[in-house]
């Protein structure tokens, strides 16, 4: 292993007190409603992957940018190529210069943040890698003032997970929080965690012999977005609606994650993964627990975690018998995007040519519980969808066809929408009276666009989870027993798939909304899927 | 308005909403509407039709127009704004042109798709021939609130209402009709003048009726007559006369109808008239076999004004005034789009027009 040397950087002395980490300055006035990040050391394994340059890096330029990074702080990339400092940081500039939500980049910042830029050149099962690692961070502690705290981000195929997180703990890089109080250690996993409800079991006790629940944040992207998070301030800072939020007044739920791209150069990912695993399981069952959840009795990380898992372990499990009523699966074939043809999932790089993998998913379930009872919800999520789209639709019921029973059939469901992205905002429809003499009813919307009212760019989701992660705060990330709840109700769909390999492949052409089938199951129902 | 990238429609749209921002306006749409028009002299019909519509109604508007006698395959964009109102009350409102042609018009559904507002309605005017089979149209079906048809640009007549009744049955969306909606002022007027028993009792023993309308030289009407032809079969059709022969020559049709007792005979000629959009009513003319009773309903030069006569073996009514509704250029959109008036009438009215050996134009 080489260990590279640290460059000759601005030296910050500080007392024994401040490099333990337990000194609070009196000088610090705690302001209400906004959290101060503690100095800190963001080591990224994996960091010459793509997520290092296309969301971590950009995060933490637009972090430093808006003053939320710690003034103490280091990111250091730990991966297997070689590469020295300045190669990384070089590249690391190049990423930010393309893939920041804030164009151009400043270069003064710049200047100050690629000081604060390290690499480590290890391999994830080499015990060396490790103490050199930890000599690293130890040094970098005594240049930059950053406290012995650490987050460890594991941005590698989960195969990786449980070996680097057992030498991060052989080699003391995480601390034992019943011994170790005045710094602290975190690990951020990305999804998928497990690949089914068994190996997710064996994950969770695996990882959980090498460090405790408050120090694991497992991330999902979806729960960083300005508008999930609004959720809660949505449901429960306006009386308005909670008090329609319920089986009385709601008639069906559809969610939609829909994607125009393809599976790019992920293909071999994908062929392990399918859109289930990769999109259903975390993020559309996290936006679930989010619109069903009971209020919680506080604002708190585990308050709220509480409620969201009381969702998934409400779930119904699926009728097996009636299977193709509540599931339905698909796979794109070519078609056109933005008027281009595109190939089909079939004809995509590390794709087997006679793939079963399903890239749309379309799934209908309940929640049973008093709040929820008889209501539908509808998700569905796929690769090559006429427009990247996600989002959450609250359809009211009807009005007793009375009054206006010549309308009937222009009578609309009152929808509530809420855009997670693109655009994102929140809007209303309502039915209303066209003018003039006679009466016809037309559906109209209010629309509220947080770009328009409040002028900003949201910040990108990883910046807010990085954030979080170096405040403790691990609200927006998902609990071990909300990850096992969901899986335990998706593994008996992978596993009736995986008995039945699909016959109608590829069943819907690039650029549509799914197949027919996805259809069907709202048609019988007598609803159909939002033209989104 | 310049060419952009298909894949730009919103990025652009966004972007001159931004620029107008500062200006006090409002985004806003009531609808999506699609027009699907042919490349042909009609294009300019269609585009001021567009005009119409949006300065009246935010909407977004989708023109597209295909080429499918190019012999090259091209795929232009172009999105443009307009505002209505003045002042704090100024609305923004979108259209986004598209040319097609050759064998990129099957691209036409997976183009509109991603540029429809979700949770409004969609119309869609389908400009082109309902009779003729054309790929295009059961797709964006699914995706209609309504289609309108035009039947101006229909080849046959008779051909056109065959396949509205077809597609009628077969669709899951309601179905609009220009035409049907351009002649609301003339059906209104016949239900308020024969509004007694004693009314309808002398017009069903009509002997002759003479409808006159207006025929200028235009290189986008192949019908010019079509206004007339819905007017004498909306009138055949609620008076319950059946149909027997149909005759045309030297630019006159005559059509006769066996009623209870007898026959009619309806005789529809053109007369040049500039003064009017082509194919617009100028005159109709009954005469009863009871009584001797005259009608003659006659367009009042350059107003909506229908000014009527009346005569009998032993009266003569001085001319009265009725206001003829829905003759602005344009406004059998804007009623196809707000207030459709689809009952059995018109169901009747094609089931007639099915009757009749139209030539094709």
């Amino acid at each position: 292993m080489k260990d590279f040397p640290i460059p000759n950087i601005t030296t910050i002395t500080l007392d024994d007190e401040q490099q333990e980490g337990g000194f609070e300055s009196p000088m610090k006035e705690e302001q209400e409603g906004q959290k101060v990040t503690t100095p800190c050391i963001l080591v990224i394994f994996g960091a010459t992957g793509d997520l290092t340059a296309r969301k971590l890096f950009p995060a933490l330029y637009n972090l430093m940018r808006d003053g939320q990074l710690p003034s103490h702080f280091a990111c250091v990339g730990f991966a297997r190529r070689p590469k020295s400092h300045e190669d990384f940081r070089a590249e690391m500039r190049e990423a930010v210069s393309q893939f920041s939500r804030v164009k151009p980049i400043d270069e003064n910042l710049w200047n100050t943040f690629t000081n604060q830029i390290y690499y480590h050149q290890s391999n994830f099962d080499e015990d060396n890698g490790y103490d050199g690692l930890k000599t690293l961070l130890e040094d970098l502690d005594k240049k930059l003032g950053t406290k012995g705290n650490r987050i460890f981000y594991l941005s590698t195929q989960p195969s990786f997970f449980p070996d680097i997180v057992e030498r991060l703990n052989k080699h003391d890089l995480i601390y034992n929080t019943t011994k170790v109080q005045d710094k602290w250690s975190r690990v951020i996993i990305e999804k998928p965690f497990g690949h089914n409800y068994s190996s997710a079991c064996d994950l969770q006790k695996f990882v959980m012999n090498h460090l405790d629940e408050s120090q694991l944040y497992r991330i999902d992207h979806y729960l960083g977005k300005e508008t999930v998070q609004n959720l809660l301030v949505f449901r429960f800072a306006n009386s308005i609606f909670e008090a329609f939020w319920n089986s009385h007044h709601i008639d069906h739920v559809q969610i939609t994650v829909g994607e125009e791209i393809g599976i790019g150069t992920r293909g071999a990912f994908f062929e392990e993964a399918g859109i289930l695993r990769d999109i259903v399981q975390n993020h559309m069952m996290q936006l679930l627990s989010l619109v069903a959840m009971e209020p919680p009795v506080s604002l708190d990380a585990d308050a709220i975690r509480d409620e969201k898992v009381k969702v998934l372990q409400a779930l119904r499990p699926i009728d097996m018998d009636n299977f193709s009523d509540y599931i339905v699966r698909g796979q794109y074939g070519p078609g056109y995007i933005n008027g281009d043809s595109v190939i089909g999932y079939r004809e995509e790089n590390n794709v087997h040519a006679d793939s079963s993998m399903e890239t749309f998913a379309a799934l209908k379930l309940y929640i049973d519980n008093w709040r929820w009872a008889g209501v539908p919800f509808y998700l569905r999520a796929g690769k090559r969808l006429p427009k990247r789209a996600s989002e959450i639709a609250i359809s009211f019921k009807q009005v007793p066809k009375i009054l206006f029973a010549q309308n009937a059939n222009n009578l609309e469901n009152n929808v509530l929408a809420i855009r997670i992205q693109p655009d994102e905002g929140i809007s209303l429809k309502l039915n209303c009276k066209v003018p003039g003499p006679s009466s016809p009813i037309q559906p109209v919307k209010m629309d509220f666009r947080y770009g328009s009212y409040f002028g900003l760019t949201p910040p990108e989701a990883y910046e807010r989870l990085i954030c979080d992660c170096m405040l403790g705060d691990g609200t927006l990330f998902a609990r071990g027993d909300e990850v096992l709840a969901s899986w335990k109700w998706i593994t008996p769909v992978l596993e009736r798939w995986h008995e039945a390999a699909p016959t109608n492949f590829p069943n819907y052409a690039s650029g549509t909304w799914g197949p027919d089938a996805a259809d069907r199951i709202m048609k019988e129902d007598g609803r159909s899927w939002r033209l989104i | 308005m310049a060419n952009i990238q298909l894949a730009n429609i919103n990025e652009e749209l966004t972007r001159l909403w931004d620029e107008a921002q500062g200006e006090k306006k409002t985004r806003a749409s009531l609808f999506n509407l699609i027009i699907y028009a042919k490349k042909n002299k009609r294009v300019d019909y269609y585009q001021s039709l567009v005009k119409r519509v949006v300065s009246k109604f935010p909407c977004r508007l989708i023109l597209i127009i295909g080429d499918d006698d190019s012999q090259e395959e091209y795929l232009k964009t172009e999105v443009q704004t307009e505002t209505l109102g003045e002042g704090d009350l100024q609305i923004f409102c979108e259209i986004i042109r598209i040319e097609v042609a050759g064998a990129l018009l099957e691209r036409v559904y997976y183009i509109l798709l991603p540029h429809l507002l979700c949770d409004l309605p969609t119309y869609l005017l389908w400009t082109q021939d309902p009779a003729i089979d054309n790929a295009i149209l059961p797709r964006l079906e699914s995706i209609a609130s309504r289609i309108i048809f035009d039947p101006e640009e229909t080849q046959n007549i008779q051909n056109y209402a065959q396949a509205t009744l077809k597609l009628l049955k077969g669709f899951h969306c309601d179905i609009g009709d220009l035409n049907w909606s351009a002649l609301l002022g003339w059906r209104n007027i016949f239900a308020e003048l024969f509004d007694t028993p004693e009314a309808i009792d002398a017009l069903e023993q009509s002997a002759k009726i003479q409808i006159v309308f207006a025929e200028n030289p235009t290189l986008g009407l192949r019908h010019q007559e079509i206004e007339a032809a819905y007017l004498q079969a909306w009138l055949a059709s609620t008076l319950h006369w059946k149909f027997k022969a149909f005759d045309e020559s030297e630019g006159k049709s005559r059509l006769t109808y066996k009623r209870a007792s007898g026959e009619v005979v309806i005789l529809l000629s053109s007369e040049k008239n500039e003064n009017y959009a082509p194919g617009s009513l100028l005159s109709v003319d009954i005469e009863s076999a009871q009584n001797g009773a005259k009608w003659h309903f006659g367009r009042e030069s350059q107003t909506n004004q229908i000014c009527i006569q009346y005569s009998d073996q032993v009266r003569c009514d001085l001319p009265h005034y009725m206001h003829l509704q829905n003759i602005e250029e344009g406004a059998e959109i804007i009623n196809e789009i707000f207030y459709p008036q689809r009952g059995s009438h018109y169901y009747q009215m094609l089931e007639v027009l099915t009757q009749i050996p139209w030539q094709n134009k």
